[in-house]
């Protein structure tokens, strides 16, 4: 599998037959979708890493029952995003690490250090503002515009009816206006 | 439709996910309402800034731990892999516990003057040569030939067996023995007086008894001499009896230097 997850009817079926290249290949594919929805929503690298590595295990104990009616982004999204959920859910989870914040990083083409400090500012704010959001809405926002999933894909990620996914959608991005109005134009 | 109306379905219309004519009504909104484009815009830089992060990546190795953990190797192999493959491991200890015991071994070397004594004994007890007495640069003491076969013939007889040191002799504990440079007899009337007498003298002259052995015809007496007091040694000794030796004075480089003599009461 190429690093941009493409999945072909062959490989599902050497995942399915418990092929070990096959299971390589699909985690070197999605590791860092599945590794960076989990950072987003835990904000510290170490607990992401787990939960990211717990997704590909329970994707593999569970790989010879995979249908195959969804695409194995999807399915591995759900997968991750509910131990994300339970975990955040959890009353003994670490609290996340403040140098966790510079793993956040916004595309920008300008150079300088006014531009890096800016920057800098730009990436705490957005940082904060995400952390900030009720679980349930963050999942969404990050689901859609940090991963860029559709919306049915995310209602079948977090087993959601459509018009929940799009009001809560909506929500977290008017949180995330009114949170970053200075650097709004 | 109100503003309110259109702000709950302002952030559809940025993903065109609003029916066709749900979006003509909301843009007819916004085609007169400056707020609520104003509003739009806003939704629309925010959503902007969220599409600028950067993806972050899973750390380097995540591939290979999640591959351990799924496919853990047999313990056998695990086994093996620790005893024989972390050689960058194993090399540097082994490498680092050599030179520790050599710098021990140089420092008790350096700290330890009988040890390099007896390693010089050692070196040079084979060599039989007479070297000229009190010099320097000839530490080794030799023995006469005649008078070492004669000394060996008599232990091996079993004519002499080790007894309790007499404490006259007030010798410190273990006190090396060292091949005597200079042998001789010393054959007297009455043993047990002489003995006494050379014990004296031994410490007048400051020198010092390594070993004795007493035996059914005679008593031998390893000492060490002081090398200024010697011959001041061998004119008493003299006195004490009928003095015959062989062998030339070695001198020891000890300090003060000592030379070896073994004499033999009879």
């Amino acid at each position: 599998m190429r690093e941009d997850g493409a999945e072909t009817p062959e490989l599902l079926e050497r995942l399915r037959a418990g092929d070990a290249r096959a299971f390589e290949a699909l985690v070197v594919g999605h590791q860092h979708r599945v590794f960076g929805l989990a950072l987003r929503m835990l904000n510290d690298a170490a607990e992401a890493e787990e939960i990211a590595q717990e997704t590909f295990l329970r994707a593999h104990r569970s790989l010879a029952e995979f249908r195959g009616d969804a695409k194995l982004s999807t399915w591995l999204y759900a997968i991750a995003s509910r131990l994300c959920l339970n975990r955040l859910a959890s009353s003994d989870r670490r609290v996340a690490r403040p140098g966790d914040e510079m793993l956040l990083r916004v595309a920008d083409e300008r150079q300088g250090p006014d531009v890096e400090a800016e920057r800098g500012e730009l990436e705490a704010a957005l940082h904060r503002a995400i952390a900030e959001l009720p679980e349930e809405r963050r999942i969404v926002v990050v689901l859609r515009d940090l991963h860029g999933l559709a919306y049915d894909e995310i209602a079948r990620v977090l087993d959601l009816e459509l018009g929940t996914v799009r009001s809560r959608l909506h929500r977290a991005r008017m949180d995330l206006k009114e949170k970053m109005e200075r650097f709004l134009p | 439709m109100t503003c309110h109306d259109a702000h709950e379905r302002l952030s559809d219309l940025l993903d065109d996910a609003l029916e066709p004519d749900a979006a003509a009504v909301v843009e007819a909104h916004l085609a007169e309402c400056a707020e609520c484009r104003r509003e739009l815009e806003r939704l629309r830089a925010t959503v902007g800034l969220l599409q600028r992060v950067e993806a972050p990546r899973a750390p380097a190795g995540f591939v290979d731990r999640v591959m351990d953990r799924a496919y853990p190797s047999p313990w056998y192999r695990r086994l093996g892999a620790w005893l024989f493959v972390p050689v960058s491991v194993k090399l540097p200890v082994e490498a680092a516990a050599v030179v520790l015991i050599a710098g021990l071994a140089i420092f008790l070397w350096e700290r330890t003057p009988e040890l390099r004594e007896a390693a010089r004994m050692e070196r040079s007890a084979p060599a039989s040569s007479p070297s000229a007495p009190a010099a320097p640069s000839a530490p080794a003491p030799t023995i006469a030939p005649e008078a070492e076969r004669k000394r060996q013939d008599e232990s091996q007889r079993g004519q002499f067996s080790a007894v309790p040191r007499a404490s006259s002799t007030a010798l410190p504990a273990r006190r090396p023995s060292f091949p005597a440079s200079v042998e001789g007899h010393l054959t007297v009337s009455d043993r047990a007086a002489a003995d006494r007498s050379l014990a004296d003298l031994i410490s007048r002259v400051g020198g010092s008894e390594s070993r004795r052995r007493q035996g059914a015809t005679a008593t031998v007496v390893e000492i060490l001499i002081p090398e200024a007091r010697y011959d001041e040694f061998i004119r008493s000794l003299q006195a004490l009896g009928s003095w015959s030796a062989e062998g030339q004075p070695t001198t020891l480089p000890l300090d003060p230097p000592q030379i070896p003599v073994t004499v033999h009461i009879q």
